[in-house]
C-alpha cells in the first residue's frame, strides 16, 4: 500500500514517468476520489469520450453544458466557423479503433490501469513483415527463427572482443555471431489456411530461404596451439506448420560448409531442426503472467547434424564422418517484470537463460553435452544492448572444445 | 378478369405478411453484436494483466511468437465459444498489442459479429 502511495505521489509530481496520461484523464471523472468510476461517473466519461466537444467545454465535468459553458462554446463556434454547425460523428468501424475504445471502457470500468502496469517505459518494435528486414545479426542460429518474427528484444546479439596481452605479447580477437541475408521474395510468411480446414487442423503457413554465415571462436597473434574457431556458411530453408498438436512448428534444413578463422579446416554437412510452440504449457512463450516478480517460459529445439571432415585445422573435429542427433532445451526467466518492490532500474531489465545441449553421434556412438547459465541486464529499455555474465561447461559441438569457463559479455543486436 | 386480380392481391398480401428470408437473416446477424470492451476484457483475461499501452510489443507480455499465439487464442476458454479463427496471415503483421487486438476484432467482424464501440 505504501509503495502504491509512493508511486501515486511520484506520478503526480513527475508525470513523465510511465504512461500516466490515461490515469490522469480518468481521475477527472473520479469525482468521489475512490480510485474507481461508478455508474454516474462512467456515463459522463462515456459521454465525453464520444463527444470531444462536450469533453472540452464541460469544464465542471457534470456531463452537460451549463449556460456559461454553452456561451463559451457558441462564442468559439461564431468566432471560428461563423455560426455554422459541425457534422455529426461517423460510426466507428475500424477494428483497431474499436479495440482501443474497448480498452478505454474496460479500463474505466475497472477504475483505470493498475499502477503496477504503468511504471515501465513502452518499447518499440520494427515492422518486420510489411517491410522485411534484409540483413540479420544475432549471437547464433538459435535466434534466427523465420528471420524477423522473433522479437529482437528477446534475441541474443552478436558479440566481439579484442584482448592485447602486453605481458605475454599476445593479441586475441574473439567473435560469436551470425549474419544472414534474405533477398526479397525468398520469404512468404502469409500463406492462408486451405479451404475446409478447421482451427484444429495443421497447415503450411510460411516459408523462408536465406544464406547465412556464422563465426564462433577466437584468433591469436602469434598463433596458439589452443586456438579454436569455426567459420561456417550455408543456406537456411525454413517452413512453418500452424495449428494441430502444437500452436506452431518451425522446421529448418541447412546445408553448410565449415572452415576456421585461418581457412585451414575443410568440412561440410547439413543440419535439420524442429522447434514447437505450445503456449498452454509455456513452451515458447508465457501466455499468462506468473507473478509481478517472476515470469518464465521454455524452448525446445531438436536437431540432426550430418558432417564430413577432410581437414581439422583449428578445430577439435576429427577427420571422418559424423551424424549428430540431439537438441537444445532453454529455460528463460524474467525478474520483476511488473514489480513495484524493486527500484525502477531493475524493473523488467533482468533476465536469465539456462541452456542444455545434448547430442549423440550415430557413427561413433559418442555422446557430448554442454550446459550454460547466463544472467543478463538490459542496458537499454528496448533490450538491444545488454551486459551478461555466464558460466558454461561441457563440449562445444561446433569446435569439439571442452569448456569450463565464466564469460562476461557486452551484447548488441540489430 | 376480376377473379385473377383478386387472387393476385390475396397472394401479394400473403407474401408481405410472411417473414422474408433476407429479413430473418439480417435480424439474426444483428443479434450477433458484441462490445469492443467485452473483447478487450476477454483478451486481458487471457493475458492475466492489463495492457499498459496498445503500442507495446507483444514480447513485453510474454508473447515471443505472435503467430503461435494466434492459434493459442483460438483454443482459449475465453475465445473458443466465439469461434475465433485467427490464422498465421492474420498475425504475421502484428507488431504491438493494438495490432493484436485489432486482429481479434477483425476476426470477430469477419465471422459476422457486429462489434460496437460501447
Amino acid at each position: 500500500m505504501g509503495a502504491k502511495f509512493a508511486i501515486v505521489v511520484l506520478l503526480l509530481f513527475f508525470p513523465g514517468i510511465g504512461n500516466a496520461l490515461t490515469l490522469e484523464e480518468l481521475r477527472r471523472y473520479d469525482q468521489d476520489r475512490n480510485e474507481a468510476l461508478n455508474k454516474a461517473e462512467r456515463d459522463i466519461y462515456a459521454a465525453h469520450r464520444d463527444d470531444p466537444i462536450l469533453a472540452k467545454y464541460d469544464t465542471n465535468t457534470n456531463g452537460r453544458l451549463d449556460p456559461e459553458e454553452l456561451r463559451l462554446l457558441r462564442a468559439d463556434i461564431d468566432s471560428r466557423y461563423g455560426g455554422g454547425k459541425t457534422p455529426p460523428p461517423k460510426p466507428v468501424t475500424d477494428p483497431k479503433k474499436l479495440f482501443a475504445i474497448g480498452k478505454e471502457i474496460d479500463d474505466a470500468k475497472r477504475g483505470g490501469i493498475p499502477l503496477e502496469d504503468l511504471v515501465q517505459t513502452p518499447k518499440a518494435l520494427p515492422d518486420e513483415c510489411k517491410k522485411p528486414q534484409a540483413i540479420f545479426v544475432r549471437r547464433d542460429r538459435m535466434d534466427s527463427f523465420l528471420y524477423g518474427i522473433t522479437a529482437r528484444s528477446k534475441a541474443q546479439g552478436a558479440s566481439i572482443s579484442y584482448t592485447g596481452d602486453q605481458a605475454e605479447h599476445v593479441r586475441t580477437a574473439k567473435i560469436n555471431g551470425m549474419v544472414a541475408v534474405l533477398p526479397e521474395g525468398w520469404r512468404q510468411p502469409c500463406l492462408e489456411r486451405p479451404p475446409g480446414y478447421t482451427i484444429d487442423q495443421a497447415y503450411l503457413s510460411a516459408f523462408a530461404i536465406a544464406p547465412w554465415i556464422s563465426a564462433q571462436g577466437s584468433i591469436n597473434d602469434p598463433v596458439k596451439k589452443s586456438e579454436k574457431s569455426a567459420l561456417t556458411g550455408g543456406f537456411d530453408a525454413q517452413w512453418n506448420i500452424f495449428g494441430g498438436l502444437f500452436n506452431l512448428q518451425a522446421f529448418k534444413v541447412s546445408p553448410y560448409y565449415q572452415t576456421d578463422f585461418r581457412g585451414v579446416t575443410r568440412s561440410e554437412g547439413a543440419t535439420a531442426s524442429w522447434e514447437p510452440w505450445q503456449y498452454a504449457v509455456r513452451l515458447g512463450g508465457s501466455p499468462t503472467l506468473l507473478s509481478p516478480n517472476f515470469d518464465w517460459y521454455w524452448r525446445v529445439q531438436a536437431e540432426a547434424d550430418a558432417r564430413r571432415v577432410d581437414k581439422i585445422g583449428f578445430t577439435d573435429l576429427q577427420v571422418g564422418r559424423y551424424a549428430w542427433v540431439g537438441g537444445t532445451v532453454q529455460v528463460y526467466g524474467f525478474f520483476f517484470p511488473t514489480s513495484l518492490v524493486v527500484p525502477e532500474f531493475l524493473q523488467n531489465r533482468l533476465n536469465a537463460v539456462f541452456t542444455y545441449q545434448g547430442y549423440w553421434d550415430a557413427y561413433s556412438s559418442q555422446s557430448i553435452s554442454r550446459y550454460a547459465a547466463e544472467v543478463a541486464y538490459n542496458i537499454t529499455a528496448d533490450g538491444d544492448a545488454s551486459i551478461s555474465i555466464g558460466y558454461e561447461r561441457g563440449t562445444n559441438k561446433e569446435t569439439m572444445t571442452w569448456l569450463n569457463q565464466y564469460v562476461i559479455r557486452l551484447n548488441y543486436k540489430y | 378478369m376480376g377473379k385473377p386480380a383478386k387472387k393476385q392481391a390475396k397472394k401479394a398480401a400473403k407474401k408481405s405478411a410472411a417473414p422474408k428470408p433476407r429479413g430473418l437473416f439480417r435480424a439474426a446477424h444483428a443479434a450477433k453484436a458484441i462490445a469492443a470492451s467485452r473483447i478487450y476484457a476477454l483478451f486481458v483475461s487471457v493475458l492475466g494483466r492489463s495492457i499498459k499501452d496498445l503500442a507495446d510489443p507483444p514480447s513485453d507480455y510474454g508473447i515471443t511468437n505472435v503467430i503461435a499465439y494466434g492459434d493459442h487464442l483460438n483454443h482459449t476458454d475465453q475465445f473458443k465459444p466465439y469461434h475465433l479463427d485467427l490464422q498465421s496471415n492474420d498475425m504475421v503483421n502484428v507488431q504491438n498489442m493494438g495490432d493484436l487486438g485489432g486482429a481479434i476484432v477483425k476476426n470477430f467482424q469477419g465471422n459476422g459479429w457486429t462489434v460496437t464501440a460501447t
